[in-house]
């Protein structure tokens, strides 16, 4: 980077570029915030960080709890990818 | 006519309903290799929701998934975890990779790769990858299709004529009609299967034990009620880890949208509108995944001690009282299973041999690529069948460890699309390095520091370090190509 803060011609950011530059601040929030939500689900179904929703009871509409806990995950992705498609669909991204 | 000659007929019927809509819809596409392999660019949502979904729906999910539910209980639901966070990337990955393809004309994974990286031994390394996790995948599809038809034939219908009419009708319809055929084939496969897991789903449970929660009340008040203490058991039938369940689920869900012929679909999807909302529907297609589950548990006390616990949802077919058209339609479901799935990977391993492999180290012209292609389906067709039928070698741990393996791929995709200073020598350094790492782990697990973890996870640490490490040592690769990346 030069003294007035530029970058040098044929220099390269070290770090991620997530986004192109021509995206608006709500889409990149969205989109940050859709994939916390991601990374909450992944946690969600590999680590045990609240063990309760692994038991096998109570029966939540007649399957154990971890089962019915791996649908919600499933139901709960299905509406995040909802909201965000029909979201960038209205701006038009 | 007896009972197994109607269902037998009900299978047959079936497949001459996918051997003409597969060879019919080959008809509107053009002749040249992005008509083969990518459609022309010109998917409709419908016809790719059914092609993500029917291919990754293969003979694993219809007779392993229950296999797994009967065997190791909940551990099962690993299965509709890893597909739940697994199709996600593709909703960020697959439009930047369909621009890309739409811009420079790629067809497959490794040539977007090869491209970003600048580099044929990438693509080289990639095709021969591909191969070598196609074959055993493509086996036990045939071998699916094969011991389905034995079994509700009593053994008239031999494995090797059962398993060699299916992936007859399967290489006629790939070869004739090249990914389209893939696509309405798989149309028509995926929703058939998706209706007779329901049925079959729901009405097992009831009819053996009188619904589903009377049937997990039975289970947990059994000798089984281990079955249903998450994460389920191992193979051996002790406790699994969560170490173990939580890897396999991150790695395979990694791994999800890297496997070649699912990654190169984003090509062939006709506008960006239709890939996005295929990703956002997929999940009702991973619904179906619940009542295949459910067949598994049905068996679970209505017929203990079933080896190999592979076999249950034909064993369940042919020992219940169930009317001859049933069996046939959900045999014929199965079949679907087996054949959806193993069209789309005979398509790709063949496409990928030749335009990542073959082509990258002797120019072919669009003609000769497209002669090559068919000729090396034939050929993958043969080797494949010659190891279903005749090859005692074991490929379900072949296949098992190659998720860790298509792993790998994962950071290469991510870093082309999100880090423009990923280098060309970084790259394959990752690449190596992860494979060499997760195989490693795979012949030696026990040379792990925690016990039971995905090897595939030492992949991927080895892959990203060697990656990043590599990459900041070597000089930057090239503007204009690190560009058109990463603004796609």
């Amino acid at each position: 980077v030069k003294g007035d803060g530029r970058p040098e011609p044929g220099a390269r950011p070290l770090g991620l570029r997530l986004f192109n530059g021509d995206e608006s601040a709500r889409y990149r929030r969205r989109r940050r915030l859709f994939v916390a939500l991601w990374i909450a689900v992944t946690l969600g179904l590999t680590v045990p960080v609240v063990p309760p929703v692994w038991s096998p009871r109570p029966f939540v509409l007649g399957l154990p709890t971890s089962f019915a806990w791996v649908i919600a995950c499933l139901a709960v992705t299905f509406v995040a990818l909802v909201w965000l498609y029909r979201s960038e669909r209205r701006e038009g991204d | 006519m007896e009972a197994w000659a109607v269902a037998v007929v009900v299978c047959a019927a079936y497949l001459a309903i996918t051997l003409v809509t597969g060879v019919a819809s080959g008809l509107r596409v053009s002749h040249s290799v992005a008509g083969y392999v990518a459609a022309d660019r010109s998917m409709s949502l419908v016809v790719l929701y059914f092609v993500l979904g029917a291919s990754i729906f293969s003979s694993f999910a219809f007779l392993g998934g229950p296999g797994w539910a009967y065997s190791r209980g909940v551990a099962a639901l690993y299965i509709v975890a890893y597909g739940t966070i697994g199709m996600i990337p593709m909703y960020f990955f697959g439009p930047r990779a369909r621009r890309l393809g739409e811009r420079f004309g790629f067809v497959t994974q490794a040539e977007l790769l090869a491209h970003r990286y600048d580099s044929r031994t990438l693509s080289v390394l990639l095709a021969v990858l591909s191969v070598a996790v196609f074959v055993p995948y493509l086996v036990l599809q045939m071998k699916g299709a094969g011991l389905i038809l034995e079994t509700i034939s009593g053994g008239r219908v031999s494995f090797a004529v059962g398993a060699g009419v299916c992936y007859a009708v399967v290489m006629i319809y790939v070869l004739t009609s090249g990914v389209l055929g893939v696509g309405w084939t798989n149309t028509f496969q995926g929703m058939f299967m998706m209706v007779v897991a329901w049925a079959l789903g729901l009405y097992l449970p009831r009819k053996l034990y009188g619904g589903v929660g009377p049937m997990f009340e039975r289970i947990a008040a059994s000798e089984h009620a281990a079955l249903l203490e998450a994460p389920g058991l191992d193979g051996g039938g002790e406790p699994w880890t969560w170490a173990a369940f939580g890897s396999a689920v991150l790695v395979s869900g990694l791994g999800f949208t890297m496997w070649p012929h699912l990654f190169m679909k984003s090509y062939a999807a006709g506008s960006e509108r239709a890939l996005r909302l295929t990703v956002v529907l997929y999940p009702t297609f991973q619904l179906f995944l619940i009542p295949i589950l459910l067949v598994g548990f049905a068996g679970v006390l209505a017929f203990p001690g079933v080896e190999p616990a592979d076999s249950i949802v034909p064993f369940l077919l042919t020992r219940l009282d169930l009317s001859p058209i049933l069996v046939g339609l959900v045999s014929a479901g199965t079949l679907a299973a087996s054949m959806s799935s193993g069209d789309s990977i005979l398509h790709a391993a063949a496409s990928i041999g030749i335009r990542d492999g073959v082509a990258r180290l002797r120019p072919l012209d669009d003609r000769a690529e497209r002669l090559f292609i068919r000729i090396l389906v034939v050929a993958l067709s043969l080797v494949a069948f010659y190891f279903a039928v005749v090859s005692e070698v074991s490929l379900v741990a072949l296949l098992l460890g190659a998720y860790g393996g298509v792993a790998q791929i994962f950071p290469l995709v991510f870093a082309a699309f999100y880090w423009p200073r990923a280098t060309r020598a970084g790259a394959i350094a990752g690449l190596v390095s992860g494979l060499v790492v997760n195989t490693l782990f795979l012949v030696r697990p026990d040379l792990g520091p925690i016990p039971g973890l995905h090897e595939g996870i030492y992949g991927l640490a080895a892959n990203t370090t060697a990656l990043v490490g590599v990459s900041l040592l070597t000089r930057p690769d090239a503007r204009e190509r690190v560009d058109a990346f990463v603004e796609a």
